[in-house]
């Protein structure tokens, strides 16, 4: 049933946790994992095309994205799952919709919370966005 | 991971496939399920002594919770997953959070819409609700 699971992370505790979740189900289903980490440029929002108004360097946002990834699975077993991490620029909601189009995603797993303006509200509007807009079932860890 | 699983319905076609992928994960994880359906009472919301403004007779209430639950479960294969069906009621998301909490339930399975004011809405009112208040995971289905 769930072949392909997809984690949304931003490195927080809640991502952690989803990404546990996520790897327990991978064990019994015998999914694979694909840990996306989306780093936000705003212009993506928009559809301006960012190559106008870089602010980040490629590098630095390469360099942020390998470190956020590794945050999210230190100290995780993710021996016997086939795993894969991405790394995609964009506004994160829509990036991750995507994802789960291209990648062929039969379910998503996110954490309640996340880091953001909207840290601490009562669910992160990054997840509130995926759950109305992905085509697959969306699990949200607490 | 998953022991108890709660699948909250309102017979709706949402509710059927969030039953199917609860029964799904309970045969991976060796949980039992319990189908829920609670019947709206306007007053429990605001809290109301029931008994004072009773409009609807407790026969009836068991009539349309038994249609609903029986309604959720035509046409699926249960196999040999702990099923237990249970009808309560009150405010709907007060009453699955209640449960929630009574029952040890570790994962809420819900639909994405439902029927109510606000069917064809982008989330079910219902299931945002639970979503922000569980303490336990909630996978929405599609």
């Amino acid at each position: 049933m769930f072949k392909k699971i997809l984690v949304a992370t931003d490195a927080s505790e809640y991502s952690r946790r989803a990404l546990q979740n996520a790897l327990d189900l991978a064990r019994k289903f015998q999914s694979e994992i694909v840990l996306l980490f989306v780093t936000y440029n705003p212009e993506a929002y928009w559809g301006y095309n960012s190559a106008y108004t870089i602010e980040i360097t490629r590098e630095e946002i390469e360099e942020r994205g390998q470190l956020t990834l590794e945050e999210s699975i230190k100290g995780i077993d993710i021996g016997g799952v086939p795993f894969k991490k991405k790394m995609i620029q964009g506004h994160p909601s829509t990036v991750i919709v995507e994802e789960v189009i291209n990648e062929n995603i039969d379910l998503v797993v996110m954490g309640s919370h996340g880091y953001g303006p909207i840290t601490g509200a009562v669910l992160g509007s990054v997840s509130q966005r995926v759950l109305r807009k992905a085509t697959c079932p969306v699990l949200i860890v607490k | 991971m998953f022991k108890k699983i709660l699948v909250a319905t309102d017979a709706s076609e949402y509710s059927q496939r969030a039953l199917k992928t609860a029964l799904e994960i309970a045969q991976k994880y060796g949980a039992d399920v319990e189908l829920l359906f609670v019947t709206y009472i306007r007053e429990a919301y605001w809290g109301y002594n029931v008994t004072y403004g009773v409009l609807v007779p407790q026969e009836q209430i068991d009539e349309s919770g038994e249609r609903a639950l029986d309604a959720t479960l035509e046409g699926i294969e249960v196999g040999d997953v702990v099923l237990k069906r249970k009808k309560v009621q009150g405010y709907p998301a007060t009453m699955i959070l209640e449960e929630v909490e009574k029952e040890g339930v570790d994962l809420v399975v819900m639909g994405s819409r439902g029927y109510g004011p606000i069917a064809g809405s982008l989330l079910g009112s219902v299931s945002q609700h639970v979503l922000h208040r569980a303490e336990c995971p909630v996978l929405i289905v599609k």
